[in-house]
């Protein structure tokens, strides 16, 4: 497989196979999150690997970049974190969706729907599709 | 063994060299590291293939650690410290703002730098330009580095002309010569176009392979045709103007010299300013092989070859085979050993001319001076900065010891004050054009040029902005390593211990002030040099006057003798002596500053072999030649109609012939010129007729036998009652062109004075002295200016000593004293050290003269006293206001 480092506007460094475009990627990356945790509280590690379930392997993180992207979400109060110590006795940081979170999580899921229907109308004659 | 815990912890400390990762962070990523290590090793990985693949899929620490600095930083310009900074710190804001703020609180020290800098730099950029100027000649050729000119080095000295048949034979018969052309510059000559006359200076003959080979573009007309026969002409532009206006030239006829009718074919582009040949016309070689005027034998060196080689060639080779076709055509000079063949390329032709006689008038040496002194003064002026801003550093330790607390490393500090100075040269950088631009014209006089900066080129804005980053570097260097080496414990505690600088040598050095006195004293000392160049020159020029043609200059006329006038000579003679204000005329066959021949065809009763006369000068006079120009006769007679054998045979010596010819009681002695002997009637007292930078020259003189003949290119001496500075002198000369014109025709009437003839030969040094003198002007000014900032400065430090010495009983004048001294310590060292430096250099360019002035420890002390002078009233300006401060004034404060 191969892959190809690329920057994304979400200050967001994903590791992609080549074939998805790197700012669909990096501007997806956000509500990906959020609607995780819309689902319930969750800590980083758990994040990642439901990103990588959901993909079906096909987006797949440098782990390391999600945890700049969960202090910025964090900064701009749309989710929120406390520290839990596990089972295992390692500290894990939780995350939790904020009420503006479900809110910014609802308008971009608006304004990806609107994407994606203007972006059936030209994608549905493409070979690639059948 | 692998260990998990000493390798989390490695990965750990990795993490953390990155100071935008946060402890919690790392807290936080370790978990995740372990959760994925734990997963990955349920699925059959060993401890470290797990670690490793988990630490993998974590990422590069960092990439982390960019993307959580960029989650926190302040500024989209920020940089991760672990990052390489921009060319523009973080804090340039603040930089400019507290520069600012630092120059607006000591306007008076900024207006000194500002000013000094700008000076200094509108200096450098004129001299730049004209360094460039004179470096850049005969680049618009576009072969220029193929194109050669023969020049011949010889023990009797180096000329640049070789024989007509040089050059056809020289592209025959070497390969790697691709063309040839001769040139022969035609001497001054009158043209004529109908009722346009005018006397032309500047023509040559020259092959058709002249156009070929240099870039001088046709406008008009072709080259072919042109040299097709010898009676066509191409002209300048400039020329076709003067003589057709707006007609068009091609197929009109121009008069040359009254007689030889000449067909324009072709009209070619002005000569740029920056050639080293410069012609108005150019007639066909056909011309010299039909009239021949000059000779065109392999033993007659009358013209000058320029070639043009192939790319693969070999200089030493190829000069090689240059003498080698001369001797197998047997040219007299090769073979007898006399001279030798060289080359000498396009582009250095304009620098290093050949001979005292050669066309160009550049002077490599002079270019080397004045670069020198461009530095000089641009130095100048950086070490006013270095003395202002180091003195004040004191000022600004608090602001330093800020910026090193919160956390500024030394290198930071350094940049923000190579910034600082570099700021202020920016600002100085437009003062210094306009300032340049204000000076132009009078540097246009005194260079020569041309040169004008409206036109914003290139060159200009590139010279202009190195030498503004030049100074800015030179002027910030040591404030910067200096200010960055405080440290913030003294500097905030307000004290600066003296042992704070012991780390450092320069810093000590620049505490004790004697940087300052370096730099000041190295101020004084090329002030120094320069005032004793320009007073050395000045001098020099001065004993020229006086040592050459000790005559009556300013009262002698001269005239061109041209064909017209030769045959009507006497009746012109006759007319003008009517006139009582015309003393007498005589008549000469040569320029009135040069002999007509150096030749060594001569002999003497008496002469031996061992004798030092080897060439002598000759020159046909008329009987009236030495009592016009007022030229003695110590011994013998001068030449009289009375004695008619005179005229066929008769000689008159100057006193250099007789001594170098060791000849005693030399009157009535015979002596031959080629061949021809009659008496020596009489010696005349040596006179300096040519450039003081020659020997005294023997010289003979006998009287014209077929002046018409002999008398072409020659000059009428015409001594006049009254010197041309004298009032009655216009009547006179309305009076000879009336004469001139009611006599000849045809030919422009055109007269100087000796004197002017002879200042022409010293233009160049004349011009020197006064550029010299200009720039030694300036570098005092700028340097006093830096002083009346130190002096002031040193001053304000010092108030409190000021007041104490004073209430103790001081008085003004020991005040004045105590300032002072270092200053005249400071002169007396310079003087020390510019004396042996100038003398040094100006030997070398006084050893070129005959007649010198010795440079004694009187002028480097009169020149250090200027320099004194100079530095105690300004300086002691300040001096005199700190002392008369009232002591309760300045013991009040604190």
């Amino acid at each position: 497989m191969e892959y190809a480092y690329i920057e994304g506007q979400g200050n967001l460094t994903l590791k992609v196979k080549k074939m998805i475009p790197k700012g669909l990627m990096a501007a997806s990356t956000r509500p990906i999150i959020l609607s995780i945790l819309k689902g319930g509280e969750d800590y980083g590690y758990q994040i990642i690997q439901r990103v990588k379930d959901m993909s079906g392997g096909t987006l797949e993180w440098s782990d390391g970049m999600l945890y700049p992207v969960l202090q910025r979400l964090e900064k701009e109060n749309l989710i929120t974190s406390r520290w839990v110590v596990s089972e295992e006795g390692r500290p894990r940081k939780y995350y939790k969706i904020t009420a503006s979170g479900r809110e910014a999580l609802t308008e971009q899921i608006a304004q990806w729907r609107n994407m994606i229907k203007a972006l059936n109308l030209i994608l549905r004659p493409s070979p690639e599709m059948e | 063994m692998f260990d998990l815990k000493k390798a989390v912890a490695e990965w750990k400390r990795s993490l953390r060299k990155f100071e935008s990762i946060e402890d919690g962070t790392i807290v936080e990523l370790e978990s995740h590291l372990l959760d994925e290590f734990a997963r990955l090793k349920d699925s059959g990985l060993t401890d470290e293939d797990a670690f490793n693949k988990a630490s993998d899929a974590i990422g590069q620490p960092q990439d982390i650690g960019e993307e959580y600095f960029k989650e926190s930083r302040r500024s989209r310009l920020a940089t991760p410290s672990w990052k390489k900074p921009r060319f523009f710190p973080a804090l340039i804001l603040n930089y400019l703002t507290v520069s600012l703020r630092v120059y607006r609180r000591n306007s008076g020290y900024s207006l000194i730098n500002i000013l000094g800098l700008a000076i200094g730099m509108a200096c450098s950029l004129l001299i730049i330009l004209w360094v460039q100027d004179e470096s850049s000649y005969d680049r618009f050729h576009q072969n220029g580095r193929d194109i050669y000119r023969v020049i011949t080095l010889g023990e009797r000295g180096n000329t640049f002309s070789s024989p007509a048949p040089f050059a056809p034979t020289v592209a025959a018969e070497i390969p790697e010569v691709v063309e040839t052309v001769r040139i022969h510059k035609i001497p001054r000559v009158t043209v004529q176009h109908g009722e346009r006359v005018f006397y032309e200076e500047t023509g040559i003959i020259a092959d058709a392979s002249l156009f070929s080979i240099f870039s001088f573009p046709l406008v008009q007309g072709d080259v072919d045709s042109t040299f097709a026969a010898p009676d066509n002409i191409i002209l300048s532009s400039d020329m076709s103007r003067k003589y057709f206006g707006d007609e068009n030239p091609l197929g009109k006829t121009l008069l040359l010299e009254n007689q030889i009718p000449l067909k324009v074919t072709g009209v070619m582009k002005d000569i740029p300013r920056r050639s080293h040949l410069h012609f108005d016309y150019v007639v066909p070689f056909k011309f010299a092989e039909v009239h021949r005027f000059w000779g065109l034998n392999w033993g007659d060196f009358n013209f000058m070859t320029y070639l043009k080689a192939g790319p693969q060639r070999n200089e030493a080779e190829l000069i090689r085979k240059l003498n080698q076709v001369a001797l197998t055509h047997k040219c007299p000079q090769i073979l007898n050993k006399m001279t030798t063949f060289s080359l000498q390329n396009l582009h250095d032709i304009y620098l290093n001319p050949i001979g005292p006689y050669d066309i160009p008038l550049g002077n490599k040496t002079r270019v080397y001076l004045f670069s020198l002194i461009a530095l000089f003064i641009a130095m100048i002026a950086a070490f006013n900065f270095v003395n202002l801003s180091t003195a004040r550093a004191e000022k600004r330790t608090k602001e330093i010891g800020m910026r090193k607390v919160i956390g500024a490393e030394r290198r930071q500090i350094i940049s923000q004050f190579f910034g600082e100075s570099l700021l202020i040269t920016f600002i100085s950088l437009p003062i210094a054009l306009l300032l340049a631009n204000i000076a132009m014209p009078v540097f246009n006089e005194l260079t020569g040029k041309d040169f004008s900066l409206r036109i914003i080129s290139h060159d200009i804005v590139f010279a202009a902005t190195g030498i503004a980053f030049f100074v800015g570097l030179l002027a910030g260097v040591f404030p910067a390593l200096y200010l960055s080496a405080i440290q913030p414990v003294h500097a905030i505690r307000g004290s600066l211990p003296f042992s704070m600088f012991a780390k450092s040598h320069m810093a000590a050095w620049v505490k004790r002030g004697t940087l300052r006195r370096i730099l000041v004293t190295s101020q004084f000392t090329i002030s120094i040099i320069l005032i004793l160049a320009t007073l050395v020159v000045g001098s020099q020029m001065r004993l020229i006057r006086e040592k050459s043609w000790h005559l009556d200059r300013d009262l002698i006329m001269t005239i061109p003798i041209k064909k017209t006038i030769a045959n009507k000579y006497e009746l012109f003679r006759n007319e003008l002596l009517k006139n009582p204000a015309i003393t007498s005329v005589a008549a000469k066959d040569s320029l009135p500053t040069t002999m007509k021949n150096h030749t060594g065809e001569m002999s003497w009763e008496g002469k031996t072999a061992g004798q030092k006369m080897t060439l002598i000068g000759e020159s046909r006079v008329d009987t009236n030649y030495f009592s016009t120009l007022g030229m003695e006769i110590v011994s013998g007679r001068d030449f009289s109609s009375d004695f008619p054998a005179d005229k066929e045979a008769a000689y008159i010596l100057n006193e250099q012939a007789v001594n170098l010819a060791g000849l005693k009681d030399p009157v009535g002695k015979t002596f031959a010129l080629y061949g021809k002997p009659g008496p020596i009637v009489g010696i005349v007292k040596n006179t300096v007729f040519q450039s003081l930078r020659q020997e005294l020259q023997p010289q003979v003189f006998h009287l014209f036998n077929n002046f018409n003949k002999e008398s072409i290119h020659g000059t009428i001496l015409i001594r006049l009652k009254h010197g041309r500075a004298e009032l009655p002198l216009s009547p006179v000369i309305t009076y000879i062109r009336r004469v001139w014109n009611d006599i000849n025709i045809n030919t422009p009437f055109e007269y100087q004075f000796l004197d002017q003839q002879i200042e022409a030969q010293y233009g160049n040094e004349q011009r020197l002295g006064k550029l010299f003198g200009t720039f030694a002007l300036l570098t005092v000014f700028i340097s006093c200016m830096g002083l009346i900032g130190l002096v002031s400065f040193v001053a304000e430090q010092r108030t409190k000593e000021i007041g104490i010495r004073k209430v103790l009983g001081a008085s003004v004048a020991d005040i004045l004293v105590l300032l002072n001294m270092g200053l005249v310590k400071q002169v007396a060292l310079a003087t020390l050290l510019a004396g042996p430096l100038a003398y040094f250099f100006l030997r070398k360019w006084l050893q070129g003269f005959i007649y010198r002035i010795s440079v004694g420890p009187g002028l480097i002390m009169f020149a250090g006293t200027l320099v004194l002078l100079a530095a105690l009233l300004t300086g002691g300006f300040q001096a005199v206001r700190a002392a008369r401060m009232n002591p309760t004034k300045s013991l009040h404060c604190n």
